[in-house]
């Protein structure tokens, strides 16, 4: 092996500080040419050991907005799956249709309105810490979330309403209190998950807003 | 009452600490280096004073057997970085590292100064003691 595998320097950018980047992987790019007479296992074993040892001592370094921002999300799924089972089993708040009306159309209003290019580097932003410091960050880069947040409460309310107006158009007096309580919850469960993919876009534009004032504070 | 008396205890280097101290711009308490300190300002000095990471690397391998990571060797360097105890520069980039910069590390003086009084703290202690000998020593609890 000669060459540096492209997914050990993909994981390599993302956890070394961009100052150290090019001494470091130009050494064990030095270092996998020297041992090219040595057998492959042995070299592969070098090379994961050192991709370890550097992820171990930059990682929290170079990307500990990211990783903060994920122990955010983390607690808040947690905290959303506890209320669910709390509430009565986790089965009783999973509705296919309410999730496909929520957040198909914020995922494509969100891409529709920012363009591919944009839509894309505002979730690349998330998750690199190193792009968000290295980035002047624009109003342009925390739209998508925006558009994604709002798209998702409509439809949230939409989800709400139609169900409203498709109950009450089929209730009858014999079946009213078997029927009406299991409905109405269904159709609640689309407001249930525009406010979760409002709660995401939230932190995802906060983690992007609060970084960059960060960035931009003098030293 | 106790008495407190400093004595000026001359180290096989000739260097004191109170002359460390003197030579040191700011009286500031001196902190001894670790062993992995000692070792890269070491192995630094041992490659004419101008290395890079994997040349201090290859120096343990060659003359320690020890097979250093670059993630400590590189941590370990900017600890010492900010201490001023090494500087570091950019160097030349070769088709052999994927045409990438070298960084290479230099000890500075104060590094020169600490490493020389962190060693002959260690060879004043270990001063008449057989190496061979410490395997029988003190044995009984």
């Amino acid at each position: 092996m000669k060459k540096l595998p492209k997914h050990v320097l993909s994981i390599l950018s993302w956890s070394i500080p961009v100052a150290l980047q090019d001494p470091i992987i130009g050494d064990i790019e030095e270092g996998l040419e020297k041992r090219a007479d040595h057998s492959l296992p042995t070299t592969l074993i070098w090379l994961y050991k050192q991709t370890f040892s550097l992820i171990w001592h930059y990682m929290l370094a170079a990307q500990k907005g990211t990783i903060m921002f994920f122990l955010g999300l983390l607690t808040l799924l947690a905290v959303i799956a506890m209320t669910f089972v709390l509430g009565g089993g986790a089965s009783l708040y999973v509705d296919i249709p309410s999730g496909i009306i929520v957040f198909t159309p914020a995922l494509i209003v969100g891409f529709i309105s920012v363009g591919k290019k944009q839509f894309f580097e505002s979730f690349h932003m998330i998750l690199d810490m190193q792009k968000l410091t290295n980035t002047e960050v624009t109003e342009k880069d925390v739209r998508v979330f925006d558009v994604m947040s709002t798209t998702a409460t409509i439809m949230g309310w939409f989800g709400v309403v139609s169900g409203i107006v498709a109950m009450s158009a089929n209730i009858k007096a014999e079946v009213f209190s078997t029927v009406f309580g299991p409905s109405l919850a269904v159709c609640l469960l689309t407001l249930l998950y525009s406010i979760i993919v409002k709660a995401v876009c939230y932190m995802a534009k906060q983690h992007i807003l609060s970084n960059a004032i960060h960035c931009a504070k003098p030293n | 009452m106790q008495i407190y008396i400093y004595q000026n205890v001359q180290t096989s280097n000739n260097l004191s600490k109170c002359e460390y101290m003197n030579n040191k711009s700011n009286s500031e308490e001196f902190k001894p280096l670790g062993e992995l300190e000692q070792l890269i300002l070491l192995a630094i000095l041992q490659s004419d004073n101008h290395a890079y990471g994997m040349q201090i690397a290859d120096v343990f391998l060659e003359k320690l057997s020890r097979e250093i990571s670059l993630g400590s060797l590189y941590t370990t360097l900017s600890r010492m970085e900010k201490k001023g105890l090494v500087e570091s520069e950019l160097g030349e980039s070769s088709a052999q590292r994927g045409g990438r910069a070298k960084k290479y590390f230099i000890v500075s003086a104060l590094g020169k100064k600490t490493l020389k009084y962190s060693v002959s703290l260690i060879q004043k202690l270990s001063h008449n003691l057989s190496l061979n000998e410490i395997n029988h020593m003190g044995t009984s609890v």
